[in-house]
């Protein structure tokens, strides 16, 4: 469970968060939705710390995020995490991408690697990729790397952080399809993302950000279809009014 | 021009030409290890490590190499360490040339985007994993150009050498024109010694660069 109460968050004069607060139960699959700006991507890397938190608190499986390294690490191998850029190391091949954390954090040896690797390629559907190098790869199929990179250490949850935002319009889908895999395998998930679809169809919840702030959340057809907050309604109407 | 004298003469120069070498790949060697480990702590993120590196850095960057020989050679047993020529020209193109590799190596380590960090980090690696297996190995292709460049001035800044007595191309060619008195001549093969090492390196350099644009 990963439970985020009262974060706050500045960078210099500009507060990004507001006293946000968000739970996420085993097998939840949140999504949050809301304007450029509004703080989701930051919210997502405080939960990881790749944003330290100015106040408030965050707590995964009832410990609560300090500023030890230890602790940190050992959160984050449990706490899979994939970027709107992929950041693929871009020296590595895709084989390598993979089996670079559990092997130098579980020191698993190539026997075990390999059929892990094999495993998390059939699951993204690139199997043929592996001796490629990222730069070899098109923007979905980096991207479904990333996601296997990431699951790579076995974790519990799964941060995506707008994850097709990068991406061709025609590239989108196959990377959701595979996030929408591990929605329906029950991985827990926070999704950032402006794919309107895509969070009705897959969430269990979405959550509206704007200003810093969570200003709604709730089950996708009753936000989508009847939204409480006026700010929500008039966001949704002008993404889902251009798509 | 004579080059009669030359066979005479080709065993002192061909000692010589190795002497120069052993001074420049010593000196590469301990430099590049120096500097490699002093550029990345000038990306530390303890600010009295950087501000400790940085000291060292300057000084050896704004000083001439001249001057830090003779200030080391002059200056050592002037505090009661007494260590070889040998020794003594290798320290100094050491901390010299750590200097200048600290900032090509620190200015590589900032040229790998943020976001390999963050997702070395994301996965659990360590700072040192981080570095050692993600941003080092990029580090190194960015890096490798202006290295080998700073590589060959060094080979030829070991010139300088000579100055305090050691016996590497320059200095041994000065006991060789007194001989044969034939400075024009004996500079010419001098010249080519360096020539011979360094135009290579600088050929390498260019095919990398080509290769990794071409990419």
């Amino acid at each position: 469970m990963i439970e985020v109460k009262d974060i706050c968050k500045s960078f210099g004069n500009l507060q990004v968060l507001k006293k946000v607060s968000l739970t996420v139960n085993n097998g939840d699959v949140v999504a949050v939705i809301g304007p450029s700006g509004s703080g989701k991507s930051t919210m997502l890397r405080c939960i990881n710390r790749l944003e330290v938190i100015d106040g408030g608190s965050i707590s995964v499986d009832g410990a609560e995020i300090n500023g030890n390294d230890k602790q940190i690490r050992k959160i984050r191998q449990n706490m899979g995490m994939v970027f709107q850029s992929f950041n693929l190391f871009p020296h590595l091949t895709v084989y390598d991408n993979i089996a670079l954390a559990p092997r130098l954090i579980h020191r698993k040896k190539k026997e075990e690697l390999d059929p892990l690797v094999d495993e998390l390629l059939q699951k993204v559907g690139l199997r043929d990729k592996k001796d490629s190098f990222p730069a070899q790869l098109s923007g979905g199929q980096q991207q479904r790397i990333a996601i296997a990179r990431a699951l790579a250490m076995k974790p519990n949850y799964m941060l995506f952080d707008e994850p097709t935002s990068a991406l061709d319009p025609e590239l989108i889908g196959e990377v959701l399809v595979v996030i929408r895999q591990l929605a329906l395998e029950g991985m827990t998930m926070i999704i950032v993302t402006h794919e309107m679809n895509f969070a009705r169809d897959t969430a269990d919840r979405v959550v509206m950000m704007d200003g810093g702030q969570i200003i709604e959340e709730g089950a996708p057809d009753r936000l989508f279809q009847d939204p409480e907050n006026e700010r929500t309604r008039a966001f949704l109407h002008s993404v889902i009014g251009r798509q | 021009m004579d080059f009669s004298w030359l066979p005479a003469y080709g065993g002192m120069f061909f000692e010589a030409f190795f002497l120069t070498l052993k001074l420049a790949l010593m000196a590469i060697a301990t430099g590049t290890i120096l500097g490699v480990a002093a550029g990345i702590l000038l990306t530390s993120r303890f600010r009295l490590i950087r501000g400790i590196v940085r000291v060292y850095v300057e000084l050896f960057r704004g000083s001439p190499l001249l001057v830090q020989l003779f200030m080391v050679y002059f200056g050592l047993p002037h505090v009661g360490v007494n260590i070889s020529l040998n020794m003594t020209t290798v320290l100094v193109f050491t901390l010299y040339g750590g200097a200048y590799i600290a900032e090509i190596t620190r200015s590589g380590i900032e040229a790998i985007p943020k976001g390999q960090w963050e997702a070395a980090e994301s996965l659990g690696l360590n700072y040192f994993q981080t570095m050692g297996h993600v941003i080092f190995r990029q580090t190194l292709k960015i890096a490798f150009p202006s290295l080998v460049g700073f590589y060959i001035g060094m080979i030829k800044d070991s010139s300088l050498a000579s100055v305090i007595g050691y016996s590497e191309l320059v200095k041994k060619s000065q006991t060789i024109m007194n001989m044969t008195a034939r400075p024009f001549e004996t500079y010419i093969v001098v010249g080519l010694c360096y020539f011979i090492i360094c135009f290579p390196l600088s050929k390498l350099v260019s095919y990398i660069e080509k290769r990794s644009e071409a990419k």
